[in-house]
């Protein structure tokens, strides 16, 4: 039986790169997973493989383009997965909350896949210093509260994972064991070279403590998992080519950081982790 | 078919509980033969399923939702008017948020986060210097606005705290007079609460008008012990980094362990402070306050396990060696 998977992240978190190197990884069929048969649509990530083959960066994809794809892949030992890209560009996630409300066809499919992957771009994410961290030597007196206020990302992330479960009916005495979820904490080399050395989750514990606790207080550990990733190794501009990434060639760049800290170059593992 | 089988449920007439803008698209409804789960309306617009929870302060609807799953614990902040209630609230947040523990129970989640940051996000240095969350409007309420986290502790177990960021001015009216019209949202509170957060403000215990402040916060502990029908009282001396004179502090100690020889007393402020010249900072007073908030309730009775006695291996099932 196929397992669908579906793969998530919001605006920005590095999907176009990741699904354009892991497209070449697949195709190479030297890794843990390979592509079987070929994928309803490829159009929207033919621009990235054509973008980062010339050493390139991609250019962002427009919030407004709603592409759907889905992948069938295989692992070695023939299991078959099927990878769902729902919302490429990251719009219908952003708009989902916002409005607070889910359509149908998300719910669907919330329902009908055997595991979650969300990606978080993690060095953009960082406590803000309060009084606990900084201490003040006397508070503000202004009284009048600051027109707007962002909620903190950590705060959507715990919200948007609640909403997963609650669309999924998994319950929340216990702690989850299906569907599994990975927190895959894209653009691993944009952080501080002394983080790039830890586990993936003592990074999360430390930039996003409250994202870190809510996954280990409600999913079995087993059924948690959190990788690192860095799809491109290192960074690319859209106006000028890299030449040595053009040479030696995409499939040479790019790693996984497993849970353990170890790197590995297969990016196909991030996915065959959840069969 | 006229009403949802669920009794927790208003549908038709109200909004669908579990979040269906039809509620022929909802399973419950559907089950007991009330229409086909699926849209059976005939038209293509895309149906939008609304999370049942806003992310802003609970009321009492948001409640029936979290009340599914366990007996949440509601914990009633009670003080005078511009005593940090809210300040305390935001404290609690900022500290659950930066840790994401507390002993050995994880955060597990929250219905009210838009809220909780709504108050939180002015502790932050954020472009700006922290200041004090807004004041808690008294408006027209009868009911508080509450604000949820749950925590799973080290044994796997789940538990739902509310807070009540309810405004000082009902509990100055309930202090004097708890049958009064206007100390309706206190009442509310105190019939329903689990436990009992007195807040005694160390600014106005030692302002100018420290007097009235002295009979204000012992009035209330006085009340509270009156209601408190065995439930577990704390005091916390909020602001604490401004010395309150020592008779002052001693009245209010005394006026408080005299009619609640059992209350738990806390201190806490934004700055770090010094007590007996031992300094604290803000995040570890606290968290010893938190602590106090997430311990399990006491239930005055043990639970009996009962044991077989005989040595019939079939009734031995179960039993810890």
């Amino acid at each position: 039986m196929t397992r669908r998977l579906l793969l998530l992240g919001e605006y920005d978190v590095g999907k176009s790169h990741f699904a354009g190197q892991l497209l070449g990884r697949l195709n190479q069929e030297q890794g843990a997973l390979r592509m079987v048969g070929a994928p309803p649509t490829l159009g929207p990530y033919e621009n990235v493989l054509a973008r980062i083959n010339s050493g390139r960066a991609a250019p962002h994809t427009s919030q407004d383009s709603y592409v759907e794809s889905r992948w069938p892949l295989a692992d070695r030992s023939g299991n078959q997965i099927e990878l769902e890209w729902p919302d490429y560009g990251g719009e219908q996630l952003r708009a989902i909350r916002e409005q607070r409300s889910m359509p149908r066809a998300w719910r669907d499919r919330i329902v009908a896949t055997a595991g979650w992957i969300v990606m978080v771009r993690i060095a953009h994410q960082q406590l803000s210093d309060d009084i606990f961290t900084r201490p003040l030597a006397e508070p503000g007196k202004d009284r009048q509260p600051p027109d707007t206020f962002a909620i903190s990302p950590q705060a959507q992330l715990v919200d948007f994972l609640q909403w997963l479960m609650f669309v999924r009916g998994t319950g929340t005495l216990a702690p989850v064991a299906s569907p599994p979820l990975m927190l895959l904490l894209s653009c691993w080399d944009e952080l501080p070279i002394a983080e790039q050395d830890k586990t993936p989750i003592t990074v999360l514990r430390a930039r996003m403590p409250m994202v870190a606790a809510f996954a280990e207080a409600n999913w079995r550990p087993e059924a948690l998992q959190v990788f690192g990733l860095s799809a491109l190794e290192r960074p690319l501009r859209e106006d000028a080519v890299d030449d040595e990434f053009v040479d030696r060639g995409p499939e040479a760049f790019g790693y996984i950081v497993l849970p353990d800290g170890c790197r590995e170059t297969d990016l196909t593992l991030a996915i065959a982790a959840m069969v | 078919m006229s009403s949802c089988p669920d009794p927790k449920c208003g549908a038709p007439r109200l909004k669908c509980r579990m979040g269906e803008e039809s509620p022929s698209d909802c399973a419950i409804w559907a089950k007991d033969g009330g229409g086909a789960p699926a849209a059976s309306n005939g038209d293509d617009a895309p149906q939008l399923m609304r999370l049942p929870w806003s992310g802003a302060a609970l009321g009492t609807a948001g409640l029936a939702f979290l009340t599914g799953r366990g007996e949440p614990k509601l914990v009633a902040v009670m003080g005078p008017h511009n005593a940090g209630k809210t300040t305390l609230l935001g404290l609690f947040y900022q500290q659950v948020g930066r840790s994401g523990q507390l002993g050995d129970a994880r955060f597990a989640g929250s219905y009210s986060l838009e809220g909780w940051e709504a108050i939180a996000h002015a502790l932050r240095w954020e472009g700006n210097v922290p200041r004090f969350p807004p004041h808690t409007s008294s408006g027209g309420g009868r009911v508080p606005g509450l604000l949820h986290f749950a925590m799973r502790d080290g044994a796997g177990v789940l538990s739902d705290v509310l807070l009540a960021d309810s405004p000082g001015e009902w509990f100055q009216r309930w202090a004097i007079d708890p049958a009064a019209d206007d100390a309706e949202g206190a009442r509310w509170l105190i019939e329903r609460a689990s436990a009992i957060l007195v807040v005694a403000d160390c600014a106005a215990l030692s302002g100018a008008e420290r007097g009235q402040a002295r009979s204000d916060t012992i009035q209330l502990l006085r009340r509270a012990a009156a209601e408190r029908r065995d439930r577990p009282v704390a005091l916390a001396w909020t602001k604490a980094d401004i010395e309150v004179p020592p008779l002052i502090r001693d009245a209010v100690s005394t006026a408080a362990t005299t009619v609640m020889p059992d209350i738990a007393m806390f201190e806490t402020s934004v700055v770090p402070f010094e007590r007996d010249n031992v300094s604290t900072l803000p995040g570890p007073a606290v968290t010893r306050l938190l602590g106090w908030m997430i311990s399990p309730l006491r239930r005055g009775f043990e639970v009996a396990e009962p044991r077989p006695s005989g040595a019939d291996p079939f009734f031995a099932i179960g039993v810890a060696a």
